[in-house]
């Protein structure tokens, strides 16, 4: 009985994911309008979903696994692990060893790490936007772009060296976060979102079509990193001193990464201990209030316009560092490093972590830069699997997984 | 010699703007019943280029020759894959989002856009795609210099447009479905208890939608002749936008919206920038949203306290 | 008297439907008021005027506070230049609605569907309430500066006080949304406290209460107005805790007040019988 509704179930689901994939999968466009047929794949992909379908409806047919499913795909508010955040020695060792992986990894390995800190930094930023905030900005990346483009332009048109460029790009992305914001948070969460999306594209097109000054699509050279006079090149290029000569050993190109990673490595931990902090302090729960109920913020007196924008351009901030931490990494920016696929990326680095867990994404920006690395072969699906992440997290764990444990208060006295 | 490159920006605006209307539809309805931008929508409408042309292909391959057969069929069979699609991701995607926070099917629709992207992109590489033009012929309006031309797949683009649309209304004002679309919009709780199965309405209108960015997917394919797996993003934000200017949850606002889209688009790039074209048009989404969300056929919303 | 509130005039309307028209009232000092009248009524568009979520069309609302008197609509709808807000202060009223101001004259209030910071802890509901009243900006609560730390020292105790106040205390480190309805309500009413008002709104307390909340929800406003220096005005369907709360009712049929009085006169009063049981009875 159970078996034959299961087959009958399956079978179903089966012909629906046939029709589905036969002419995507099935048939392959071709150059001069031609096209190659490839029918086993549809078959191959439907045949998998119905077996899929079939063992799941099959093993449904008890009630304990009935109910065990049910306990399993439950959505939970709450994330499942909570920790305590007394353990200072775990974060010591984790702050040393942060401190000397760069050491240890190949120029490509550092690369990665790199990439993988400053999408800890976007994550952490956006973070303070969608996730304590609740305020969902889609044009993200427009700040890491201003951030990007600080360094770049600043050093080409006005000489801004890298230290100058790091307050320099946290001032005029918070800036260009306050003027976007202001006239944008009249409007709640959906309307919020694709307004932020506009912005992120307009600051796209502008860096992409105002040429005489961005360098257009062609892109811009950033800077020659130069550090207290010091250069990371060969020979000087900057009219500093090459700093392997200064210190009297062999050339190489794994300095200039050392120094960036420990840099960045040193703004994250400080990022991370001023967001934590933040979460206790006033303005850190005006935005997770704004996030749970923006109408009773109001009627206990909170304006929501100031703590809007103090999110917004706190956000923008640390975007706009990353993007400091970006050019100097990449050494030569152009606008395509900033579309809305950027923005979305960083999105799912903040679902994934789970919204408004500091830890949490730092561990997802962590993971899923890294997944690509390790599963290499598999990296054309990279998307696939976000995009599948980000509505599975939705639909299962909309809080993530982890998570500090909330600020604990003493009983009255 | 403005006045017929005026003209001829125009005409280009109306048939541009009765694309965006189709796909705005999609917008529309959904917001208009689940208060949700469906994010995924506009990489549907990308996905039913791809249908299209695949199911042009085979049907050339097939031996059929004439253009109407052609069309009508290629928008039948794309029509209901996109639908089919539609409801899918609804089902899967939207459905068990129901009573989740805001912000939830959100991101459930921006990780669906990633996945459809990345499927076109799998499945059918990331080159830039053709169709061959089957519909020739232009009418000129004017003399050898100075005319106003008016290409036959405008007309068609024009007449397939206003068809569906008028379609639609009907189904949405005289049907029994409609209705039940109607009342669900105004209130769901209430539409459940009268006995509206809401969730398939809601189903429906994701059907209706898809269906819809479907027709779009052909008439902009014939159109242009090429596109790739890119072309949802920008499409659908002017398609929001023009939805949003009409006056979001109406259906002949969608369209009213689009056409001023479209000719305001068109005039910008003809006479001030066509660089800036989209900047132009995400400004006037922007710009609407802030000073008046409503839209033009749109009635102010009270806050609910 | 000597009111804390007065109203004058009050006209608002929806899309035509007028749904208070020329609404004159006043609440006085120190005691518990109460809002009745049948559902349609306008009470909680009144409500939503005095608290400053409604711009009325016309009419005047004056809140006599302990330091100053200050007409409340004319800060929802300033000019460019409002002399009682500033520039900054009337631009954001403008264009963005300035409802939070209202708070900061001494206006408190609950919602009829609770309005809690559901993933919060009902400790963290109570701080945010005194945001406004935390000294200190961003870097002093970085760097944890004295005189930080006092200010939180002061809300921490004010929180525990409220929090005592409405046997509230075990729960404190428990998310708003773990507490139950009757819970709720009263951490509701904690947290609009928490703000220091003058004048309490509460919009229908003891909705979806069983008889023995009900009973010591009556008991605890009793006492909160005897206690402090404090004006309650509450819009209740409860009949029973109406009467025997309150010193001052006034009731709304259809947008206009028809009555005023105390508990004893309204009970008497035709119009009122028959707004609430058909004119055949008045």
């Amino acid at each position: 009985m159970h078996l034959k509704h299961a087959l009958k179930d399956a079978l179903l689901v089966g012909v629906l994911a046939l029709l589905l994939f036969l002419p995507m999968t099935g048939i392959a466009l071709a150059e001069n309008y031609s096209f190659n047929a490839r029918l086993h794949v549809p078959f191959l992909l439907a045949g998998m979903v119905m077996l899929g379908r079939f063992i799941f409806s099959y093993a449904l047919h008890t009630y304990h696994s009935r109910q065990w499913v049910k306990r399993l795909i439950h959505r939970e508010d709450r994330p499942r692990f909570i920790l305590r955040p007394q353990r200072h020695w775990i974060l010591l060792i984790l702050f040393i060893f942060g401190l000397v992986l760069p050491f240890t990894l190949s120029n490509y390995g550092l690369n990665t790490a790199i990439l993988a800190l400053i999408y800890v930094l976007l994550g952490l930023g956006l973070n303070i936007v969608v996730g304590l905030a609740g305020l969902l900005d889609l044009g993200f990346v427009a700040f890491y772009a201003v951030g990007a483009y600080t360094f770049a332009l600043g050093g080409q048109y006005f000489g801004l060296g890298f230290w100058g460029a790091i307050p320099v790009a946290a001032a005029i992305a918070a800036l260009c976060g306050v003027l976007l914001g202001f006239p944008v948070l009249r409007l709640h969460g959906d309307y919020l979102a694709i307004v932020t999306l506009g912005f992120g594209e307009i600051i796209r097109l502008i860096l992409t079509n105002w040429i005489e000054v961005t360098g257009g699509p062609n892109g811009v050279q950033v800077p020659t990193l130069q550090v207290f006079g010091f250069e990371f090149t060969r020979i000087a290029k900057a009219g500093g001193v090459p700093i392997h000569e200064y210190l009297g050993v062999a050339y190489s190109t794994a300095y200039r990464y050392w120094f960036l990673y420990l840099v960045l490595f040193l703004v994250v931990c400080a990022m991370i201990f001023v967001l934590n902090r933040l979460r206790s302090l006033p303005i850190g729960r005006a935005w997770e209030a704004l996030r749970e109920d923006e109408i009773a913020c109001r009627s206990l007196g909170i304006n929501p316009v100031t703590v809007k924008l103090s999110a917004f351009s706190m956000g923008a901030m640390v975007g706009g560092v990353a993007g400091v931490f970006f050019a100097a990494q990449q050494g030569f920016i152009n606008p395509t490093s900033f579309t809305f696929f950027e923005s979305a990326l960083i999105l799912a680095i903040v679902v994934l972590g789970g919204m408004g867990s500091t830890l949490g994404v730092v561990l997802a920006a962590i993971v899923l830069t890294l997944l690509p690395e390790v599963l290499r072969e598999f990296s054309q699906y990279r998307i696939v699997l976000f995009g599948g992440l980000m509505v599975l997290m939705m639909v299962w764990r909309p809080r993530g997984f982890i998570s500090l444990q909330r600020r604990q208060f003493e009983g009255a006295a | 010699m403005t006045a017929y490159i005026l003209a001829q920006q125009l005409v280009n605006g109306v048939v541009l703007g009765a694309i965006y209307g189709l796909i705005a539809v999609g917008y529309t309805m959904v917001y208009g019943i689940m208060g949700m931008i469906n994010f995924a929508h506009s990489e549907i409408y990308m996905l039913s280029a791809y249908l299209s042309t695949i199911v042009l292909a085979v049907l050339v391959y097939w031996g059929i020759q004439s253009p109407l057969v052609l069309i009508l069929l290629t928008l039948g069979v794309a029509m209901s894959m996109t639908a089919l699609y539609g409801w899918v991701i609804e089902r899967l995607a939207y459905r068990p989002l129901r009573d989740a926070p805001r912000l939830a099917p959100l991101i459930s629709a921006i990780g669906i856009s990633l996945i459809l992207q990345s499927y076109a992109v799998l499945t059918q590489g990331a080159k830039t795609k053709g169709i061959p033009t089957f519909i020739e012929g232009v009418t000129r309006f004017g003399d050898a210099v100075n005319n106003v031309q008016i290409s036959n797949i405008q007309v068609l683009i024009l007449i397939i447009a206003l068809c569906s649309m008028v379609a639609l209304n009907f189904i949405i004002q005289h049907t029994a479905f409609g209705q039940a679309c109607r009342a669900t919009q105004q209130d769901r709780g209430m539409a459940e208890i009268l006995g509206i199965n809401t969730d398939k309405v809601i189903s429906l209108v994701f059907v209706i939608g898809s269906a819809m960015a479907a027709v779009a997917g052909l008439l902009v394919t014939m159109n242009y002749g090429s596109f790739d797996f890119n072309i949802g993003f920008v499409m659908g934000v002017k398609a929001f936008t023009a939805a949003v200017l009409g006056g979001i949850g109406s259906l002949t606002g969608a369209m009213l919206g689009g056409i001023i889209l479209g000719v305001s688009e068109s005039l910008f790039a003809g006479l001030v920038n066509s660089d800036y074209k989209d900047v132009f048009a995400f400004s006037l989404l922007v710009i609407f949203l802030i000073f008046r969300p409503s839209g033009l056929l749109g009635k102010p919303e009270v806050e609910k306290v | 008297m000597n009111p804390i509130l007065r109203v004058e005039n009050l006209s608002i309307e929806f899309g035509g439907i007028v749904a208070l028209n020329q609404v004159n009232f006043q609440i006085p000092r120190n005691q518990i008021s109460a809002l009745i009248g049948p559902n349609g009524a306008g009470k909680t568009t009144l409500f939503n005027c005095v608290t400053g979520f409604y711009r009325p069309r016309e009419g005047k609302i004056f809140l006599h506070g302990a330091r100053q008197t200050s007409e409340l609509c004319g800060l929802l709808n300033p000019g460019w230049l409002s002399r009682d807000l500033g520039l900054l202060q009337s631009l954001q009223a403008r264009f963005f609605g300035g409802s939070h101001v209202l708070n900061h004259l001494g206006v408190a209030r609950t919602f009829q569907n609770i309005r809690l910071f559901q993933q919060m802890s009902v400790m963290e509901n109570l701080l945010v309430a005194q945001h406004t009243k935390l000294k200190g900006n961003l870097f002093s609560g970085l760097f944890n500066t004295q005189a930080y730390v006092n200010s939180e020292r002061t809300a921490l105790e004010i929180a525990r006080y409220w929090l005592d106040f409405f046997e509230l205390s075990p729960y404190l480190n428990k998310l708003a949304a773990e507490l139950s309805y009757g819970q709720q309500r009263r951490l509701e009413i904690a947290r609009a406290l928490c703000t220091r008002p003058q004048l309490l709104c509460l919009d229908e307390p003891a909705a979806g209460l069983n008889p023995q909340e009900t009973a010591e929800l009556s008991r605890l406003l009793q006492r909160l107005c005897a206690q402090s220096q404090l004006s309650i005005l509450l819009i209740e369907h409860d009949m029973r805790l109406v009467m025997e709360i309150s010193q001052h009712i006034i009731v709304l049929d259809h947008g206009e007040v028809i009555a005023i009085g105390t508990p004893a006169q309204i009970q008497q009063h035709p119009q009122v019988l028959a707004a609430y049981l058909g004119t055949e009875y008045g």
